[in-house]
């Protein structure tokens, strides 16, 4: 071995060249150094374990450390005039602590509280099996209690260990189902939403915006949860507060909805099954939003039970909001075609074209609805009467690209820009590519000749049929609907059509018309301004027909549009949803009519 | 004269620390012949440490499955294998190579800058064969190797040498910081003024170094305590002065620079503090100072680490029996509260343990520091010790709230395979150093 390492050992001895490390003991310093550092943190774990260590085994023996989280007050939402439409009140809410269930008594603590709850003793469970067993935080299992329940639960007191009442604010909405779509509704989270927004300061059991304005608003609505870390005894009584955190209350938000013409949209369309929407031309400002069938959105801040669940579900969707869904616009569509004939360049605004009582194209008959014809007529005529054998001829002299093209800078097909965007519908814009791909089918001449009226594939929501009326009444601008008051982007945005000024002039005297001689003369009324509008009836087969009226008023300086849609309603947009336009027309000028009534007699 | 310890002949005057020698069956001893002068002691403690890591992230995932704790043996084994090989390859080869350990270092820095998989917020990972690598963690011996070649040519006493050390660093610590990975660069800062501090370095300029930083907090903690907090901020910037007076050469200029250096630096840092910084940020920067004031989020947790510590009083509650501990009160316990387990279930005597195992292995990092051949080696050590220290220390602080929430890991104990491995490599370096620590041997 001796020789070995003699050998492998290099004749030239290597000298140490290390110079480093040699100042001022840096070797002893250091030494020193780790010696001081590991050494207090050694002191600390001696204070931690040692001195303290009888007080930290205790509490994390007993688990006495308590969280309290405290929700934050939701902000409450006011019409444009400041009214409220949703807020709190306060109520009481039912905590459990999860460790609870690991005590010997827990079955009959468990029953108790079911009984007294009036809640299924799964629905527990189920709630403590979601937040975790083991969780520090105290669940809550039961919203909204009522204080004879409250009082029941301090009667039994001594079976509910681990149980604590609350105080705690409650989502009110003061004119029940008023506004349910628009306004929307809260509701508590469940496991995968809450999956969903991990890390943004959710928690299981938090209510949540779920629908209209309550969900498109939840950022501003909800506020910051506080709460407190607490030490407590075996009883549970709070000892010592070891943190606490304020809550932050959310923040209000007024929307651009007027309650009393809400009310009166919801007494028009009354219990028919679809839409009403009104909307300022000028602004895009969303007035009145009105869905049938509708729920009470109160309903949802307490425990539902099954059988109000199950009478819900069994109307026809209610929490769908019709007026974000998308139906053939009808005859209403018109406006679109006379748009498109006139932009086109194929047709002069002086065009005169026979009407028939049908018109037969590439074998198929297209029938004129009143199966007579009107003779020859103009765009104003045709617009009053709703030929639509004028509106065929237009659809075959300028093909379908033009016609396409239009309905989409109206702005069909898209979605609107409204905050509900969630929830809405795009709506249907098909072309030949569409079709292809759908429906497997080249595009034929037919398909132009059902567009023009509005039928066919074509669907549009009754918003984006406001939206296209507002641009008529306006004098050819797209808006963007909003519902939100201090939406200042919306309210700035603003998209000329570059509409030539006979255009518009055209599709003002033709809905004009359908006031003053045609299909909606139910709104030519001395109770309202000049209006004009237009009716629609798509039809449908089997189930009843769509029907559809859009109106804006005052004919001179519009400031109000109201579209209504009768979902399988049957009858005629004329004499269906007609009137029901008015009814809103009338709540809107009435005030104002008496206002300048005063002022005259003054 | 010539250290030269295994012979005990020879006079050891220049050898200050000493080991004894394991006896050998002969057979064993011509097998381990390569690793004779290994450093078994800096090389066992390690081991014993990856196994309770691996002991220890298994109890902490007995009711939370987060990942397989055996993962952090195997890593463990693989590092332990090339750690061996590379303690029999001659270290101060690395020399001629420093600048392609420096490119490889800021390559993958950069490459995960761009290609890197994002997780808690940074681009940290990047995806290689389906691993998942942080070069952040590699990239520590990265610079240990890179600022050890460098002050091996010229030793750090003089300014122009200290400047060139902290540009070289400056790189990869600014491609770390913005990953953000704000953990990882103040373990850059940790090494490099270690480092130059072994290298010759005036102590001098490296406390003017830290100065402006230790003004923004001064300032910060100070100024709205009048009278006496005036004094003290007077009292430290004359102290500054007075330093840069001694140390610097340019006495007008080199005085006057770092004092107003530090009044702005100061300034700026009040500045920050109350009108750029969110209240967020402020309470995630001082939570461990105060965790009660946010008891339900990040303060939460920093009390059950404390008081999980806390209740294991002098001998623990036994592996696998720690309430908060199986209770999953902590997050991150499996990595970054390793150390929470440990003071749980293992108690004072586990804690004081691990203690003691770090303060060994940061000991024998110094006597090879002292003992190597050149400085190379012996920068290496200190880089390596310089690493160690640091994290053992802001990363058990950070678990009995002495020290902010960095995400620093503790090494060999917190599961992370790439922390893991670079440790084993760092320690094979070493051994590396201390193998060849006086003369050539094959």
């Amino acid at each position: 071995m001796t020789l070995l390492r003699s050998l492998s050992t290099p004749t030239l001895p290597l000298q140490t060249a290390r110079s480093v490390g040699r100042q001022n003991q840096a070797i002893v310093l250091m030494v020193l150094l780790s010696g001081i550092i590991i050494g207090g943190l050694g002191g600390r774990l001696v204070h931690l374990q040692l001195v303290d260590g009888d007080r930290n085994r205790q509490l994390a023996e007993t688990n006495r450390i308590r969280l309290i989280p405290k929700p934050p007050e939701r902000g409450k939402i006011f019409d444009r005039k400041g009214r409220i439409l949703a807020g709190s009140r306060l109520s009481h809410s039912v905590y459990l602590q999860p460790l609870t269930q690991k005590k010997a008594d827990w079955h009959k603590t468990r029953q108790r509280l079911a009984d007294i709850l009036n809640i299924p003793v799964q629905a527990i469970e189920r709630r403590l099996a979601e937040e975790g067993y083991r969780s520090p935080y105290m669940v809550r299992i039961a919203r909204g209690v009522s204080p004879q329940k409250v009082t029941a639960l301090e009667e039994y007191r001594a079976e509910l260990e681990g149980v604590e009442v609350d105080a705690e604010a409650m989502r009110d909405y003061p004119h029940g189902d008023l506004g349910a779509h628009v306004i929307g509704y809260t509701g508590e989270m469940n496991d995968q939403e809450l999956q969903r927004r991990q890390g943004k300061d959710y928690r299981l059991g938090d209510v949540i915006g779920q629908m209209g304005i309550e969900a498109a608003f939840e950022q501003q609505l909800r506020g910051e949860w506080g709460g407190q870390q607490v030490e407590v005894d075996g009883a549970g009584t709070v000892l010592n507060v070891l943190g606490e955190k304020e809550t932050r209350a959310g923040k209000d938000v007024t929307v651009t909805l007027d309650l009393e013409l809400q009310k009166a949209a919801e007494a028009a369309l009354g219990i028919q099954k679809g839409a009403i929407v009104a909307l300022d031309p000028n602004t895009g400002a969303i007035l009145a939003m009105v869905s049938r069938p509708g729920f009470d959105p109160n309903l949802f801040t307490t425990h539902m039970s099954d059988e109000k669940w199950k009478q819900l579900q069994s109307q026809d969707q209610p929490f769908l909001n019709r007026v974000l869904q998308s139906y053939p616009p009808a005859s209403t569509f018109k406006i679109v075609t006379t748009t498109a004939g006139l932009e086109s360049g194929k047709f002069s605004p002086q065009t005169v074209l026979n009407t028939y009582p049908s018109l037969h194209v590439s074998g198929v008959d297209f029938g004129e609805w009143n199966h007579a014809g009107f003779g020859p007529q103009g765009f104003v005529g045709a617009m009053t009467w709703s030929s639509d054998t004028f509106f065929y001829q237009i659809g075959l002299g300028m093909g379908e690209k033009p016609l396409i093209e239009w309905t989409r800078r109206y702005g069909f097909g898209q979605k609107t820009g409204i905050e509900l965007s969630a929830e809405e519908s795009p709506g249907l814009v098909p072309d030949a590519l569409w079709k292809q791909k759908q429906v497997k089918q080249a595009w034929f001449v037919g398909d132009t000749v059902n567009m023009t009226i509005g039928q066919g594939y074509l669907e549009a929501s009754p918003l984006q049929v406001a939206g296209m009326f507002a641009i008529a009444a306006n004098g050819g601008y797209r808006v963007k609907p909003h519902l939100l008051k201090e939406n200042a982007t919306a309210q700035a945005w603003r998209q000329p059509l570059n509409l030539r000024s006979d255009t518009i002039r055209l599709l003002r005297e033709g809905l004009r018309g359908v006031i003053s001689t045609g299909t909606g003369q139910a709104l030519n009324i001395p109770t309202l301004p000049p209006v004009a509008g237009k009716s629609g009836t798509a039809e449908d087969m089997g189930q009843g027909s769509h029907t559809w009226f859009g109106a804006f008023a005052p004919y001179d300086k519009p400031e109000i549009v109201v579209v209504a849609m009768g979902e399988f309603s049957g009858g005629s947009g004329g004499s269906v949803t007609a009137p029901m336009v008015r009814q809103v027309m009338e709540a809107y000028f009435k005030p104002k009519q008496t206002k300048a009534k005063a002022q005259q007699h003054r | 004269m010539i250290p030269n310890s295994h012979s005990s002949t020879s006079t050891p005057n220049r050898v200050m620390f000493r080991k004894s020698k394991p006896v050998l069956p002969p057979y064993l001893k011509g097998l381990l012949q390569p690793w004779k002068d290994m450093d078994w002691l800096l090389f066992t403690v390690p081991i014993c440490l990856t196994i309770l890591g691996g002991l220890m992230i298994g109890s902490v995932e007995a009711n939370a499955k987060l990942t397989d704790w055996w993962r952090h043996w195997i890593t463990g084994s693989i590092g332990i294998g090339l750690a061996m090989l590379i303690a029999r390859w001659r270290y101060d080869q690395l020399l001629q190579w420093k600048w392609w350990v420096y490119g490889i270092t800021n390559g993958m820095l950069l490459l995960v800058m761009f290609f890197g998989t994002e997780g808690l917020g940074a681009q940290r990972w990047i995806n290689v064969f389906g691993f998942y690598l942080q070069p952040s963690e590699f990239a520590k011996l990265g610079i240990i190797i890179t600022i050890a070649a460098l002050l091996h040519q010229r030793s750090a006493s003089t300014i122009p040498m200290v400047i060139k050390v902290l540009t070289v660093a400056g790189i990869p610590w600014v491609l770390v910081f913005v990953e953000p990975n704000l953990g990882t660069s103040l373990v850059f800062g940790a090494i490099t003024l270690g480092m130059l501090y072994w290298g010759n370095a005036n102590p001098g300029w490296l406390l003017l170094l830290v100065s402006p930083v230790i003004s923004a907090i001064l300032f910060n903690m100070l100024l709205p305590v009048w009278g006496i907090g005036i004094a003290a901020i007077a009292l430290w910037i004359a102290l500054v002065g007075v330093i840069a007076w001694k140390t610097l050469p340019w006495k007008t200029y080199g005085t006057f620079a770092p004092v107003v250096l530090n009044l702005v630096a100061g300034g700026l840092g009040r500045f920050l503090w109350e009108f750029v910084l969110k209240d967020y940020q402020k309470d995630r920067l001082m939570m461990f100072r105060n965790p009660e004031q946010d008891p339900l989020g990040g303060g939460y947790h920093l009390i059950q680490s404390r008081i999980a510590i806390g209740a294991g009083e002098f001998w623990g509650r036994g592996l696998y029996k720690g309430t908060q501990t199986q209770l999953n009160f902590i997050p991150e316990q499996h990595t970054d509260f390793i150390f929470t387990a440990i003071g749980e279930e293992l108690g004072f005597i586990g804690a004081a343990a691990v203690l003691l195992a770090f303060l060994l292995i940061c000991y024998r990092l110094l006597v090879i520091a002292q003992n190597a051949k050149d400085d190379f080696g012996s920068l290496i050590a200190i880089g390596v010790f310089s690493m160690i220290i640091f994290q053992v220390t802001i990363n058990i602080g950070m678990t009995i709230n002495l020290s902010p929430v960095t995400g620093i890991p503790l090494p060999w104990l917190s599961y992370g395979n790439a922390a893991l491995l670079m440790n084993f490599l760092a320690l094979g370096l070493v051994e590396s150093v201390a193998n060849f620590r006086q003369r050539l041997k094959f």
